[in-house]
């Protein structure tokens, strides 16, 4: 030991005169005091009594009366006085005399006395010296000695306690140092390996080879916790292989140390024996928030086999660690012994995106690939989270490089993948920046999420009440351009050019980087450098950049109209699309889906379908979940914010969706759906962008020729196959067969106008004469006023209904025609196809819409052109209001008519019956012009009133003189006569100018057309 | 080691500075040398110590935890009963199957009858706690008990046994009984030394598992006992 010692010493400077009387000083200075004598008298010591009158320190510095300290002393009166300075012998004596009483020096004892005291000051000096005392160790040694054994105590079980975690394959954008992220394992079974009877060892199976499962369903009174699962399907797959603990009525051996981890992950098992054990876990990524087809992606595919073992079950993620448990008390190495478990478990999640059919110059891709074109619909991915956003190279306006991502092609015309929300059969995902279609369906792609919000609770963290509140959700971080010809696209994140709605710029360009109204920036060309790293590409997207991510919210906020019709908003707070409560509504506006999965028909604005959006994506709602940005993006009605009377809940600005579910990505351009009648539609005459395939009635393409969008972001409420409506199977072919009749013309009348009509004053018995049957009458009609026959006629059947169809043995498209020739073959007979009235009820087209055309091909009896446009549109429905002009012109009628009943081939056949008969008509002359019938439509339900037979006809009758026809339309000529009561219906009639003979003749005018049903 | 240091006045450190007075503190040693160097041996023997407060102790902190299949373990009331009257059965000795119970206060079961002769009372009841950590693998949550016999209660029961049930019917009772033994005797009716673990033989040849090894410290017997409850 070392000590430091010093040693020295210190003084107040000057001189103390130490004063002291027996009688107090004059002006009652001076406080009590005392002085001591040596035995000689002499004085030895001045000083006042300090705390204690009369008691003064003794030799052992205690305190003591004066008596038994000193033997000779006084006490009385002491003044103590300090002077800065050292007093000279003159100095102290003037003060002596000074001091009353004039004190002698030494006097005795009765006297005053004075003592000086000088301390000089001068440099002092201090030796500090160190000096080291070994030896002290040596002074005292207590020696303890044990005999017997040291009592031992330990515990002879131990506390094991850890975290948790799942390693990702996306950083962890929290942190500097670049690592990948760690998510928490929540509600893992993890324990301690425990032999029991059935499972001895770590490796030991039952009888059905199977291991110890640790996974149970739970008893809740409403059977296994939903909230663990991020839908209802996955937690039926799970419920499959869970363990069932209902019929335990204790706790199996195996299952002793087994505990569950928190929310963090964490976990803590108490009582286990102390050694060398296996710490085991058993994670249920279903309950970590994946699904099965998720699953399938992240690891490997579902065993095919009913009963598959548990081991082979990819979404159980079992493991065994051994540890050393010590004990948790003693007297040696005691504590409680921590084990962190990382696991590499891919809990990314998946997003689809549903894409709309493509076409291109108003030809499918089936189409225009099977005329030798490259006819490829290419869906382009770009990664947002990739670190190299700010520094793609490419040349200004162009794509530029795009990294690869995991990307699944859906085929979506493959079955479902069980009864999974959004699964396919043979899903398989490829490292690409893009998947290629040629289809005219509906599409869909599959991608990985790459953001994750660690504290955001997700969607599907529905059910907070049994404590499994969820906190972490997965975004998918991407940019989709969609094109055929490079040149014309939709693509997300646009925005389009307010004076130039072509000139757009979008984040797949990564050229939104200036300002999200660009039009404002035509100046400015720093969109397209691509050097600047600049917003909102300065790093790769995350959850918290550009901003913070969102999940956006459903609306429900009703505004005052929910009948908006068209361009308007239904809610105050985005935009749903669908949610229709067709119980209150008529029967006629009960459909199985509504919004974009029900549409009406081009031609007919009022007949509605079903169409493949319902079969392919949902027949629920979708909503939107990002505000509509580009200048030509609206709601779906076709709505554009411009006072924010109506904005998207919570959405996100960079469209990172939250991956578990799929996205309708409505493109610019899209039909509007119409929101009327309490029910949604999608109006297809609202849009000029769209092409409908002649076989597909149900289904719209997106035309992407010329143009250029964006595609919107709509979440898909339910995309699961029980809420799709069934996939449509072909039509069950119906029929009706057409039988053409006698037919006449007129014969001394040019036919080059192709007017039927005869005229003059004697046009009735001429017209008897004039007008030449065609071809042989039917022969229970009999012929009629020894009308001579053609011999040889043509008709012309053009198919302008809906889908090919068959008409005699030919298949004929729509807008194509075929020829019969009928020489030698009366009756003529064609059997023709239903083609139009779909009804899905039964699966039936319930109509047929043709335009006949029957010439002459005999070249007899004719001048001019052989060519007869005698023009029938031969149908049948029992509703004369059905028969409407569908399309065409003045010249080239195509006429549509409703539903009549044609039935399947192997039925009997309904015959239908066509032939012309003629009546004289008789009109003043010099009042009409020309008369031209370019079509006649039939209705039935007269009586012939020649042979009381059912017929159906119509004819043109008597007209009153002086009356015109000119420029009636169709269906208004007010001077025909039904003599049968039945309707009529022209397309135009004219009569002839400048032929008349005479002013007072008389013109007759024949003609009947009628169809019969015999 | 000496040196020496030379503290100058401040007057004549600097001119125009005025001394000061310094006042430095001084401690004050005494050098060991002035102790006499001894040692001194000291011998102890702490098992014998050990043992000896281990044999007189009569105070047991019986503990555990709750676990169990298909109901939560915390806020569950544990019964404490006491072994009043020793099986007189030998042949059943450490069955615990229940002849018949009762309540002497109208007020829930307290006192149990054995089928191998044996009565218990109770003596102290206890709410379990939820054990730090999550649920068990059930879904349900983990508990911990404790009983503090101390003795004073002992001394004036002097019982040999007790016997852990939890609150609630005959039946669930019966299921979740466990017996556990504090002080074994050997032959002779002397308590057997606590730390033992043997097997007694009796007079008559027959044998019984000893087993009171205890940890032992605070002067109580620390005794775990596992508690799951059966459906």
């Amino acid at each position: 030991m070392n000590s430091i010692l010093f040693s020295g010493s210190t003084q107040r400077s000057g001189t103390t005169a130490y004063i002291f009387s027996k009688t107090q000083f004059g002006g009652s200075i001076g406080s009590l005091g005392y002085a001591v004598f040596d035995s000689n008298d002499k004085i030895q010591k001045i000083d006042s009594f300090s705390d204690e009158n009369f008691w003064v320190r003794n030799e052992k510095n205690n305190f003591s009366p004066i008596q038994e300290v000193y033997d000779n002393f006084l006490t009385g009166y002491t003044i103590v006085q300090n002077s800065d300075q050292l007093l000279s012998e003159s100095q102290k004596l003037k003060l002596k005399r000074k001091v009353p009483n004039k004190i002698p020096d030494q006097l005795g004892k009765d006297n005053n006395y004075v003592i000086f005291e000088d301390n000089p000051i001068d440099d002092m000096f201090y030796n500090v010296s160190v000096k080291q005392t070994f030896d002290s160790l040596d002074t005292f040694s207590v020696y303890n000695t044990l005999t017997n054994s040291f009592p031992v105590q330990e515990g002879e079980t131990g506390v094991v306690f850890g975290k948790l975690e799942a390693i990702q394959k996306i950083k962890n954008v929290d942190s500097n140092s670049g690592e990948n992220l760690r998510i928490p394992l929540r509600n893992v079974p993890i324990g301690i390996f425990t032999p029991s009877e059935d499972f001895p060892d770590t490796t030991s199976v039952d009888e059905n080879g199977e291991r110890v499962k640790y996974n149970f369903k739970y008893n809740f009174s409403n059977g296994i916790n939903s909230s663990l699962y991020s839908n209802q399907e996955s937690l039926d797959t799970d419920a499959q292989f869970l363990a069932d603990s209902s019929s335990f009525s204790g706790i199996p051996d195996q299952y002793d140390l087994m505990t569950t981890t928190n929310n963090e992950g964490e976990f803590i098992i108490y009582n286990v024996p102390v050694g060398d054990k296996f710490l085991v876990f058993d994670v249920d990524i279903l309950q970590q928030g994946l699904t099965e087809e998720e699953v399938s992606l992240n690891f490997f595919p579902y065993p095919t086999d009913n009963n598959p073992n548990i081991s082979n079950v990819p979404h159980y993620f079992y493991r065994q660690v051994p540890i050393t448990v010590l004990p948790c008390w003693g007297s040696f190495q005691t504590g409680y012994t921590e084990v962190n478990v990382s696991a590499n478990i891919d809990l990314r999640k998946w997003v689809t995106y549903f894409l709309p059919p493509c076409s291109y110059g108003e030809k499918t891709l089936i189409e225009l690939t099977s005329q030798g074109f490259l006819a490829q619909l290419k869906v382009q991915v770009r990664d947002m989270t990739k670190d190299n956003l700010g520094s793609v190279s490419k040349i200004p306006g162009e794509i530029g490089n795009l990294t690869p991502s995991q990307l699944v092609r859906v085929d979506v015309t493959s079955p479902r993948n069980g009864q999974q929300e959004i699964g396919w059969q043979n899903e398989f995902s490829n490292k690409s920046t893009e998947a290629i279609f040629s289809n005219t369906e509906y599409n869909a792609i599959k991608l990985p999420a790459n953001i994750y919000h660690p504290f955001l609770e997700p969607s599907y963290s529905f059910d907070k009440n049994q404590g499994f509140k969820t906190l972490g959700a997965w975004f998918a971080g991407y940019e989709i351009n969609l094109t055929i010809d490079e040149q014309n696209y939709r693509t997300t994140g646009y925005v389009a050019d307010v004076f130039n709605a072509e000139n757009g710029r979008d984040h797949f360009r990564l050229n939104r980087n200036v300002n999200a109204n660009p039009g404002l920036d035509n100046s400015v060309d720093l969109a397209n450098d691509s050097s600047l790293d600049s917003f909102p590409y300065e790093k790769p997207w995350s959850y918290k950049y550009p901003s913070i991510v969102n999940i956006a919210g459903i609306p429900d906020d009703l505004a005052n109209n929910v009948n908006p019709g068209i361009d308007s908003y239904k809610y105050l707070d985005g935009d749903k699309v669908g949610d229709i409560n067709s119980n209150s509504l008529p029967d006629t506006n009960k459909f199985l889906s509504y919004g974009f999965g029900l549409q009406n028909f081009k031609e007919n604005e009022d007949t509605f379908l079903e169409n493949d959006f319902a079969r392919t994506i949902s027949s629920k709602y979708v909503y939107l979940v990002e505000p509509p940005f580009s200048n030509v993006s609206t709601y779906s009605t076709g709505w554009r914010s411009k006072n924010k009377q109506s904005e998207v809940k919570n959405p996100d600005l960079y469209q990172r969706m939250e991956a578990g579910y799929a996205y309708w990505l409505r493109p610019d351009g899209w039909p509007k759906v119409r929101m009327e009648n309490n029910i949604e539609y999608l109006d297809l005459n609202t849009s000029t962008d769209i092409f409908i395939p002649k076989d597909g009635q149900f289904k719209v393409t997106l035309d992407l020729l010329n143009t250029a969008g964006g595609l919107n972001f709509y979440r898909v409420y339910k995309p699961g196959p029980n809420f799709l409506l069934s996939p449509r199977t072909p039509p069950i072919p119906t029929f009706v067969d057409l039988n053409i009749g006698e037919i006449y013309r007129k014969i001394d009348v040019s036919t080059s106008s192709g007017s039927l009509l005869a005229r003059g004053k004697d046009a009735k018995d001429k017209q008897k004469n004039s007008f030449t049957r065609l071809g042989q009458g039917i022969s229970d009609l009999g012929q009629k006023d020894n009308r001579p026959a053609f011999l040889s006629i043509s008709i012309d059947i053009t198919n302008t209904g809906e889908l090919p169809s068959k008409v005699g043995e030919f298949e004929v498209n729509p807008g194509d025609t075929v020829s019969f020739s009928f020489i030698d073959s009366w009756p003529p007979k064609v059997r023709i196809q239903a083609n139009s009235s779909y009804s899905p009820d039964n699966n039936k087209f319930l109509g047929a819409s043709y335009k006949l055309n029957i010439r002459d091909d005999s070249n007899r009896q004719t001048s001019g052109s052989q060519d007869m446009d005698l023009l029938f549109g031969l149908f049948y429905n029992g509703n004369y209001r059905n028969i409407q002009l569908a399309s065409g012109d003045e010249n080239n009628p195509v006429y549509k008519l409703g539903d009549f009943d044609p039935v399947e081939e192997n039925g009997t056949i309904p015959q239908y019956y066509a032939f012309t008969d003629f009546k004289p008509v008789s009109t003043k002359c010099g009042d009409r012009v020309s008369a031209t019938a370019k079509g006649v439509f039939i209705e039935p339900g007269g009586v012939r009133a020649e042979d009381n037979k059912g017929l159906f006809f119509t004819r043109l009758a008597e007209s009153s003189p002086g009356s015109t026809y000119e420029g009636r339309p169709t269906g208004q000529l007010g001077n025909m006569r039904r003599n049968t009561g039945v309707g009529s219906q022209f397309d135009s009639l004219l009569l002839p100018v400048n032929e008349c003979s005479s002013e007072n003749d008389d013109d007759f005018f024949y003609f009947e057309t009628v169809i019969s049903k015999i | 080691m000496k040196q020496r240091k030379k503290i100058l006045l401040r007057s004549k450190s600097l001119f125009g500075l005025e001394n000061q007075d310094i006042f430095i503190n001084f401690e004050i040693d005494n050098f060991s040398k002035d102790i006499k160097p001894g040692s001194y041996d000291n011998s102890f023997d702490l098992q014998a110590q050990f043992d000896k407060e281990r044999n007189d102790s009569r105070e047991f902190y019986i503990y555990g935890d709750i676990n169990s299949v298909f109901k939560n373990s915390d806020g569950y009331v544990i019964k404490l009963f006491a072994e009043t009257k020793k099986p007189t059965d030998l042949s059943i000795e450490s069955n615990t199957d229940i002849l018949n119970f009762g309540s002497s206060q109208g007020v829930g079961i307290d006192f149990l009858q054995f089928k191998n002769g044996s009565e218990a009372s109770l003596i102290d009841t206890n709410v379990s706690k939820k054990l730090f950590g999550s649920n068990n693998i059930f879904g349900y949550t983990q508990g911990a008990y404790s009983f503090s016999l101390d003795n004073n209660i002992y001394q004036n029961k002097e019982f040999d046994s007790v016997y852990i049930a939890p609150s609630g019917d005959g039946t669930s009772i019966k299921k979740n009984i466990i017996k556990q033994t504090l002080i074994y005797r050997d032959s002779e009716g002397d308590p057997v030394d606590f730390g033992s673990d043997t097997e007694e033989i009796r007079d008559d040849g027959t044998s019984y598992p000893v087993f009171n090894d205890f940890p032992f410290f605070y002067n109580s017997h620390w005794i775990k006992i596992p508690f799951k409850i059966n459906r």
